[in-house]
């Protein structure tokens, strides 16, 4: 097993990325309700999966539109 | 002669360029973010200045280098010739880790354990990280490999890796080009994963328990 490197160094400011991956502050509002939508998508699809794995008789109505 | 400045969080990624490497160029791109590092490729730099000099630079502005030597094969289209730019950008960083081993460190990524000694025994000693071929593989290796107190888990890693390959579609239209590899769809690639990760951490810092 290699050796992990412990990252001490502390994470570069989300401002620094912005600026170094030119994201003007516009698109950054929308990035970023882009990506509230999408986690909460990917949460209700594994939940959605969760629960058909642990009961498969009650597949929720929308579960073929999860999968 | 004075050296350029290195980025702490920086990770050049030694990596194949072809369709078939998609999933996992990906699953770097979108690992690396998570852990708070950011992700490097050669084709960054613009300019005339001849390709090599681009990739040694590239390297040398990078504290970390990831070495995926996994499709180093002979290629499909005739004549069959072996993939030879992995094993010289490795062989390039590693000259560069020799000199300068506080500026760098470099890893290799391989998908199956004993691919390694086979194909370069040289490297004798060396422990690479096995992916496995698949998504996970390189997500739970690259938390393995940078290890942070407070990184994410591989399960939400692999969430963030989902949303970012169903927003590849996208990726190529605002680039305009329908190549991943293109600088341009690299950067969306990078803004995607980049605002994806900050969401999550101002997520945690509002419920530390999230």
């Amino acid at each position: 097993m290699p050796k992990p490197i412990r990252i001490s160094t502390p994470p570069p400011t989300f401002e620094k990325m912005a600026r170094s991956l030119r994201i003007p502050k516009t698109r950054q509002k929308e990035l970023f309700a882009w990506a509230e939508e999408a986690w909460r998508r990917v949460d209700a699809e594994d939940q959605t999966r969760a629960k058909i794995k642990a009961d498969p008789q009650e597949m929720p109505k929308n579960a073929s539109a999860a999968d | 002669m004075p050296q350029p400045p290195i980025d702490l969080n920086a990770v050049f990624l030694n990596i194949p360029y072809d369709e078939e490497f998609r999933s996992l160029y990906i699953a770097y791109i979108v690992g690396l973010y998570q852990l708070d590092l950011v992700p490097h490729l050669a084709s960054e730099i613009p300019g005339g200045e001849r390709r090599l000099n681009r990739i040694l630079d590239r390297i040398k502005s990078c504290r970390y280098s990831i070495h995926d030597l996994s499709r180093v094969e002979m290629s499909a289209a005739p004549p069959a010739t072996p993939r030879f730019n992995m094993p010289l950008e490795l062989g390039m960083t590693i000259t560069w880790a020799k000199l300068y081993p506080k500026r760098h460190t470099w890893f290799i990524w391989e998908s199956t354990p004993r691919r390694l000694q086979k194909s370069m025994s040289d490297l004798d000693g060396t422990d690479p990280y096995i992916h496995s071929g698949t998504v996970e593989g390189v997500l739970s290796e690259l938390r393995n490999a940078f290890w942070r107190e407070d990184a994410p888990p591989v399960r939400r890693m692999l969430q963030a890796y989902r949303i970012v390959e169903n927003s590849v579609e996208d990726a190529f239209s605002r680039a305009g080009t329908r190549n991943l590899y293109a600088t341009s769809v690299f950067k969306e690639l990078c803004r995607y994963s980049v605002v994806l990760a900050e969401w999550d951490r101002r997520l945690k810092q509002k419920r530390p328990s999230a």
